[in-house]
Parts: C-alpha cells; structure tokens; sequence
C-alpha cells in the first residue's frame, strides 16, 4: 500500500507524480488521504525536509521544507492540527521532540522507543519541526499569569549544560513580557528549546520548540 | 528565521494570490527512523473549499515512495 483516500487504495491511473507534485485527479469533498513515503535524512543536503545535522537529526520546514517530508499542500495559509509520532532506535536517538504537548511514550521491541506528539494549535506546514537525538535537558517551570505550568527544557549536548542558565532566565523573562506587553498566555503545557552547534541554519523559531545554536541569541516571540 | 542560504528565492507575487482548493484539518505523521532511511506515514484531512471539479494537488519534493 503506498497511498489510500478513506482506505481504499489509490490505482495508477488515479494520480499522477511528478518529481515536483502529486496530484490526485477525482475526490470528494472532504476525505482522509494516506501517503506512505520513504526519505533519506543523511543524504539530504538541502538544508530543508529532515536531515542530520552532525549527531541532529532535525528538520527545518521554513520556508518549503515540509514537501521533504511528505507530500502535503505547503503553503502557509493552509492550517492544520498535527499528531506526530515518532519511533527510533533508543541508543541512538534517545531524545525524540516534535511540537506541542507529549502525549505518550513506549519501549518496543529490538531496542526501538516511541513518542507521540499533539499539537491542538492549528499551524502552517512551515511551524513544523522534529528533532532526534542525544540531548541533555536543563529543566525549570513557568507559571503563568492564570496559575498554569509549563515545563520549560533546554535540550543541549552535554557538554553545554552548564552553559544554560542565562538562556532559561531569559526564557522565563520573554514569556512573562509577553503576558505583561501583549497579553499573551503561554498556550502549551511544554515549551522546548534545542541548542546546539551543528544546526546550520542559525536559529528557527517553531511552534514551541524552537532550534538554534547555543551561540545565537534566542528570539522567543510569537513561539 | 535567521536563516542563510545561496541563492534567492522564487518570487511570490501577492497580486498573483489564490485561495487554495482544499484545506487540511488535521494531519496525523508516523516517523520510523532507520539507519540510512526514515519512513514517513501521513494521515492528511482534507476539506474542499474551491470548485468541484478542483483536483488535488500536493507539493512533493524528494520523496519516494515505500
């Protein structure tokens, strides 16, 4: 099976693909598409999509990386709910972050584990972000200005954990400005930064898991 | 986004701008990561919101199929 609309599978002469777009000729109003694809992260060196960043695995979908990771109409005023799950190899990814709150968590067999991720925030495709990998937490609650907690964690390698707690005081400082200036609640029950050396693009500012390097100044508005 | 890259972007006009045929709800992803190869299942709702007769049409880049 590669591709179903409401479980049934698609047939070839129902779609067409090009090394650009998938384009589905007849459906109907409203319906339930099920694309599996198959991507290869460490030979991605577009910098967009999914790839490995050093010891990362990591995404950066701003501005049309998403289309690297599976076929979706990627433009930013389509706005959606996203569930994420993600499953690896424990020793090797033992660290797995996608946007929004954890929802659940397991061991499988042969070593592998699991996360799942909601997100009950629709967002554009660009806001999208997944991270796997060997990270350290450095952890802090915020309370909010109606009395809710956030868990707040910076995911770094090890040897930077001790280079974290600027970035969490100013992290708790931006989320209280926003209250106080914007009245702006934090609306997560988790907030997550990654910051590490081998993130080439800089610093990105996703939905509340926002990856950079340790050296950039973090921006937190609007996250 | 503080990002650098070579080259520039393709231009987007606003004046060019249409409404897209169909909307996502929701989407649902399934990430398996493998040793050279990750495996991605999207679960996409979609909602028409253009003409009848609009087909689908998704962006894929890189992609192949499982």
């Amino acid at each position: 099976m590669v591709s179903s609309l409401d479980g049934r599978e698609l047939q070839g002469n129902e779609y067409l693909r090009t090394d650009k777009a998938l384009l589905i000729s007849k459906v109907p109003e409203q319906f339930d598409l099920e694309i599996e694809v198959l991507i290869h992260p460490d030979k991605n060196t577009a910098l967009e999509g999914l790839y490995h960043s050093g010891r990362l695995l990591c995404t950066q979908c701003e501005a049309e990386g998403f289309r690297r990771i599976t076929y979706y109409p990627d433009r930013p005023d389509i706005m959606a709910v996203f569930t994420v799950s993600i499953e690896a190899e424990k020793a090797d990814w033992p660290i797995m972050l996608s946007n929004g709150n954890l929802e659940q968590k397991g061991q499988l067999e042969n070593g592998r584990h699991w996360v799942s991720w909601h997100d009950p925030h629709p967002k554009p495709a660009h806001l999208f972000a997944m991270v796997a990998g060997d990270l350290k937490p450095v952890s802090d609650v915020f309370t909010t200005c109606s009395g809710k907690r956030v868990d707040l964690h910076i995911w770094v390698e090890e040897k930077d954990l001790s280079y974290c707690d600027h970035a969490m005081v100013s992290l708790k400082n931006a989320m209280r400005w926003d209250e106080e200036v914007y009245g702006l609640e934090y609306d997560l029950d988790l907030y997550n930064i990654v910051a590490v050396d081998d993130f080439n693009m800089g610093a990105m500012e996703n939905k509340s898991l926002n990856i950079g390097r340790p050296s950039q100044r973090p921006n937190f508005s609007g996250s | 986004m503080m990002a650098f890259r070579e080259g520039l972007p393709a231009t987007i006009r606003r004046v060019d701008y249409q409404t897209p045929d169909f909307t996502v709800t929701a989407v649902s992803l399934s990430v398996q990561i493998f040793s050279g190869r990750t495996d991605v299942t999207a679960t996409l709702s979609f909602v028409r919101r253009g003409a009848a007769a609009a087909p689908l049409q998704l962006n894929g880049e890189q992609l192949r199929w499982s």
